[in-house]
C-alpha cells in the first residue's frame, strides 16, 4: 500500500517546483503555461513533443531546463541522412591486446535529458530507433542491451511548416510522447521584454535550482499523490469517449490508447503536486486532457474536411463528459 | 475543529442528497399527478352529470388520494437508482466549489476537510417552472372539479321528440270521425289503442324501421277503412234514394221519364226493386262488418228500414236518414282530406320526393321517354390537346428544339484499327459525379467551395 503524500511534503515540493518554474520564466519570457506543462511532463516521467514555429524558444527552453536541473543533457539534430546508429551508438572494431573485438560506442541517446530537435526531419527508420529507448529506457545493439540512465526524458521539437522533406511521426511514435505542447508566438509586451533583456548570441545566465536526486525525489512524491477513484473513473470515461461508437457519424477514426489514460493520470498527479495538493482532481484532468490526447486521436476525413482539429474534438469531449455521472432532475436547477 | 468541519460537511451533503432525491421523485410524481387529477376531474364531472350520490363522489375522492399515494411509491422505486448518497454529493460539491476533490479525498480518509464556512451553498435551487407550474395545474383541475357546477337540469334533459307523421295523421282522422259521430266508438277506440301501443314504445325506438313500418301500415289500414266506410255510406245513401223513388213509381206516381230511367233493358221494375233490396242488405252487412262500423244508433235505424216498405217512412224520417248518411260521408271526406294524400299529386311528389330514409321513400322519379333520342355527340370525333405543359403525361409532345450536336467534324480521332477498343473507361468529373455516394459528393462539393 502506497503511503499517500502529506500536506507538508506537498507544500515543500510545490515550493521547489515553483522555484524551478520561476527560474525558467525569467529566461523564457511569455511561456508560463508551456513551462508549467513541461515541468509536469518531467515529473510524470513523460516525454514531450514541442511543436511550434522556428525561433519561439523551444530549444532554448530545453537547454535552460537542463541547466536548471543539472541533468546530463544531449542534443540530437535530426536530418534526413541521420541513421539509427547515430542516435543509439555503434559497435566499433577495436584492437585490444592483439585481439580485434567490437566495442560499443554509446550514442547521444545515453543522457538524462535528450533534445531531439526537428524530429520529423529524420527518416522513419531513424525515428523508430527512439522507440525502444523512450519506452523501455534501454537500447539493444547487436543483441546486447544497454541501459539508459535514470531519469530519462526526451524533449522533441517539430516544425509545423516547411513540411517538404519531412517525415510525419508515426502514430506509435507519437503515442510514446506524454504531452504534445504547442508553442505559440509572443505578444507585443513579451517581445519588448525579450528585446530589452536579451542580446543576440549571448546565452543567459541560469542558476542550477536542483539536481538529479531532487528530480528523482519529486518523481517519487508524484507517485504518492492520491488519485481518487472518481478521478480515475473520469479519466477512463474521457479516454473511452475518444472512441466514437457510431462509425457513420464519427469524426474520430482512432481514439486514444490505455497509455493515454495512464499518462493523463500521471500528469494529473504531477499537476496536483505542482499546486501543492495531496490529491489529483477533476481540474487537473481537464487541464491536461488536451496535451495528452490531442496527438493520440486520429481524425476521420470528414472531420478534416469540416475543418475540425483534435484540439476541438478534445474540447467537445470535455464538455460532453460530466464530472458526476448522475444528473439532476429538472425540478431543481444548478445556479452558477 | 476538524471533526466539527467534517460533521458540517456531511450534514450538508446529506441535506443536499435528500433534496436531490426528493426532486427526482417529484420529477416523476408531478406529471403523473397532473394526469391523475385530470382523469379524476373528468370522472367527477361524469358523476355530477349523471346525478350520482354523494357517496359516489366521496369514493372518487378516496380513489384519487389512493392513486396519489400509489404514484408517490412508484416515483420512489422508479428513481431509486438515480438517488444521490453522501459520496455523490461530495463529488458534486468538489466540482462546483472548485475544491479540487478535497472533500472526496477527506471523505476517503486522505487529507483534511476544507473549512466549512468559506464556501457557499450547493447552488441547487428548486425550479419554479417545474414545481409550481404542475402544482398549480393540479389545484386548478381539482378546484374545477369541486366548484364547476356540472349538473344538467331536468328541463334540458326532457327534449320533445316529434312523433312519426303517420301516427299524427291517424290521430287527426280519429278526431274528425269522433266529431261527426258516425263511426262506432269501440272501433275508433281500437284504432286509438293501436296508435297508443306504438306511442308507448321507448322514444328511441319510434323511428326504428319496424315502428315506422307499423305506423305506415296502420295508417294505410285506417285510410282504407275510412274510404270503405265513405263508399258504403254513399252506396247506402244512393240505394236508399233509389228504392224510395222506385217505390213511389210503383205506387202510381205519374212520372214516366223517371220510370224510363230505372227500367232500362229488359228488367222490370219488380226486378230492379228486388235487386236494390238485396243491395241494401249487402250494404248494411258491409257497414256493420267493416273495421270502422257505423255507430249503433244509425245502424239500428238503417237496419229497421225494410226496403220493400220504404214508403212507410215519413219524409222527415227519410230526410233525417239522408242527412246522417251525408254527414258521415262528409266526415270521411274531411278526415281523409287532412292527410298528405289529399294534396294534389305534384305537391305530394315534391313533399316526399327523395326523402328516402327509414320510411323507404317514394322511390325514384318516373322515367319519361322522349320520342327522339338525346344526341350525346358520341359519334363525333374530336381532337384533344393539353395546353397545360406543367402537367404533361407520358407521350405528350411539349415542343420541338432544333439543334445540332457540337461536334468538330475535323477533330483527329487517332489511328484506329478494326477491332481495337477506342475508349478504356471513364475519368475525371464523370467518376466523382457517377461513382461516389451522396455523402462523398457532398463532402467534395464542400471542400471545393
Amino acid at each position: 500500500m502506497i503511503k499517500h503524500i502529506s500536506e507538508s511534503e506537498s507544500t515543500a515540493a510545490s515550493k521547489k517546483i515553483y522555484k524551478l518554474a520561476d527560474t525558467l520564466n525569467s529566461t523564457i519570457f511569455g511561456q508560463k503555461n508551456l513551462i508549467e506543462n513541461v515541468i509536469i511532463g518531467l515529473l510524470a516521467r513523460g516525454h514531450i513533443l514541442l511543436e511550434g514555429l522556428p525561433g519561439l524558444g523551444k530549444t532554448e527552453l530545453v537547454k535552460s531546463l537542463a541547466k536548471c536541473i543539472q541533468l546530463d543533457h544531449k542534443r540530437i539534430q535530426f536530418t534526413p541522412d541521420l541513421l539509427p546508429g547515430d542516435i543509439t551508438g555503434n559497435p566499433v572494431l577495436q584492437e585490444n591486446e592483439g585481439k580485434r573485438e567490437f566495442v560499443f560506442q554509446k550514442g547521444p541517446i545515453f543522457g538524462n535529458l535528450i533534445l531531439a530537435d526537428e524530429i520529423n526531419r529524420a527518416s522513419p527508420k531513424t525515428q523508430s530507433a527512439m522507440l525502444e529507448a523512450m519506452q523501455e529506457q534501454h537500447v539493444t545493439v547487436m543483441g546486447e542491451v544497454h541501459q539508459i540512465a535514470d531519469p530519462f526524458f526526451v524533449l522533441a521539437t517539430q516544425n509545423p511548416i516547411e513540411l517538404e522533406g519531412t517525415y510525419p511521426l508515426p502514430e506509435a511514435q507519437l503515442d510514446r510522447f506524454l504531452f504534445k505542447l504547442n508553442v505559440y508566438r509572443n505578444d507585443v509586451s513579451t517581445l519588448e521584454k525579450i528585446v530589452n533583456e536579451r542580446e543576440m548570441g549571448i546565452e543567459p545566465n541560469i542558476d542550477s535550482i536542483m539536481n538529479k536526486n531532487d528530480i528523482l525525489e519529486l518523481i517519487a512524491l508524484v507517485h504518492r499523490v492520491y488519485l481518487p477513484d472518481v478521478v480515475a473513473n473520469y479519466i477512463a470515461r474521457i479516454v473511452d469517449a475518444t472512441h466514437e461508437k457510431d462509425p457513420n457519424s464519427s469524426l474520430i477514426k482512432f481514439g486514444a490508447s490505455p497509455r493515454a489514460a495512464l499518462g493523463l493520470a500521471a500528469g494529473a498527479k504531477a499537476r496536483a503536486l505542482l499546486n501543492g495538493r495531496i490529491n489529483a482532481s477533476f481540474e487537473d484532468v481537464k487541464a491536461l486532457a488536451k496535451p495528452v490526447l490531442q496527438h493520440r486521436i486520429i481524425l476521420d476525413y470528414r472531420a478534416k474536411l469540416d475543418g475540425k482539429t483534435t484540439s476541438m474534438i478534445v474540447d467537445s469531449i470535455l464538455k460532453k463528459i460530466p464530472v458526476n455521472q448522475q444528473g439532476i432532475p429538472a425540478t431543481i436547477k444548478d445556479v452558477n | 475543529m476538524s471533526e466539527c468541519t467534517q460533521k458540517n460537511w456531511l450534514t450538508t451533503a446529506k441535506r443536499i442528497a435528500w433534496k436531490i432525491n426528493f426532486a427526482w421523485c417529484l420529477s416523476t410524481f408531478l406529471p403523473g399527478a397532473i394526469i391523475t387529477s385530470g382523469i379524476t376531474t373528468c370522472l367527477i364531472f361524469i358523476v355530477k352529470r349523471n346525478g350520482l350520490s354523494v357517496v359516489g363522489l366521496v369514493l372518487l375522492w378516496c380513489l384519487f388520494y389512493c392513486l396519489l399515494v400509489g404514484l408517490a411509491i412508484l416515483s420512489y422505486f422508479k428513481n431509486r437508482t438515480r438517488f444521490y448518497d453522501t459520496r455523490d454529493v461530495l463529488i458534486r460539491l468538489d466540482d462546483r466549489l472548485k475544491l479540487n476533490n478535497r472533500l472526496y479525498s477527506a471523505y476517503q480518509g486522505v487529507g483534511e476537510w476544507p473549512g466549512y464556512e468559506e464556501y457557499e451553498s450547493s447552488g441547487l435551487v428548486w425550479s419554479p417552472r417545474h414545481i409550481v407550474g404542475p402544482i398549480l395545474m393540479i389545484l386548478l383541475l381539482m378546484g374545477s372539479a369541486i366548484w364547476i357546477p356540472f349538473y344538467i337540469s331536468e328541463e334540458t334533459t326532457q327534449y320533445s321528440l316529434e312523433e312519426p307523421i303517420s301516427w299524427t295523421e291517424v290521430d287527426s282522422w280519429i278526431d274528425t270521425l269522433k266529431t261527426y259521430e258516425i263511426v262506432d266508438k269501440d272501433a275508433l277506440n281500437k284504432l286509438e289503442k293501436q296508435i297508443e301501443m306504438l306511442r308507448n314504445q321507448p322514444q328511441d325506438s319510434w323511428y326504428n324501421h319496424s315502428s315506422l313500418e307499423g305506423g305506415d301500415r296502420l295508417r294505410e289500414q285506417a285510410k282504407m277503412s275510412i274510404e270503405a266506410l265513405e263508399r258504403n255510406l254513399e252506396l247506402a245513401q244512393n240505394t236508399l234514394l233509389t228504392i224510395n223513388q222506385l217505390q213511389k213509381l210503383s205506387l202510381g206516381d205519374d212520372n214516366t221519364s223517371m220510370l224510363d230511367t230505372f227500367t232500362k233493358g229488359d228488367k222490370s221494375l219488380e226486378e230492379i226493386l228486388k235487386k236494390s233490396a238485396s243491395d241494401w242488405k249487402k250494404i248494411l252487412d258491409n257497414l256493420s262488418n267493416s273495421d270502422l262500423s257505423v255507430n249503433s244508433k244509425l245502424m239500428e235505424q238503417l237496419k229497421s228500414i225494410d226496403p220493400n216498405q220504404l214508403k212507410q217512412l215519413s219524409k222527415e224520417q227519410l230526410a233525417d236518414l239522408q242527412k246522417q248518411l251525408a254527414e258521415g260521408i262528409e266526415g270521411c271526406e274531411i278526415s281523409l282530406s287532412e292527410g298528405l294524400d289529399s294534396k294534389d299529386a305534384s305537391t305530394l311528389l315534391l313533399a316526399t320526393m327523395g326523402s328516402g330514409g327509414v320510411s323507404e321513400g317514394p322511390g325514384s322519379l318516373p322515367i319519361q321517354l322522349n320520342s327522339e333520342p338525346t344526341s350525346l355527340g358520341s359519334t363525333k370525333i374530336e381532337s384533344v390537346s393539353n395546353k397545360d405543359t406543367s402537367k404533361p403525361i407520358l407521350g405528350d409532345q411539349l415542343g420541338y428544339i432544333k439543334g445540332e450536336h457540337d461536334i468538330n467534324p475535323n477533330a483527329y480521332n487517332g489511328p484506329a484499327n478494326a477491332g481495337n477498343i477506342k475508349e478504356m473507361g471513364k475519368g475525371g468529373e464523370t467518376v466523382w459525379r457517377e461513382s461516389l455516394d451522396p455523402n462523398e459528393k457532398n463532402l467534395l462539393k464542400r471542400y471545393f467551395k
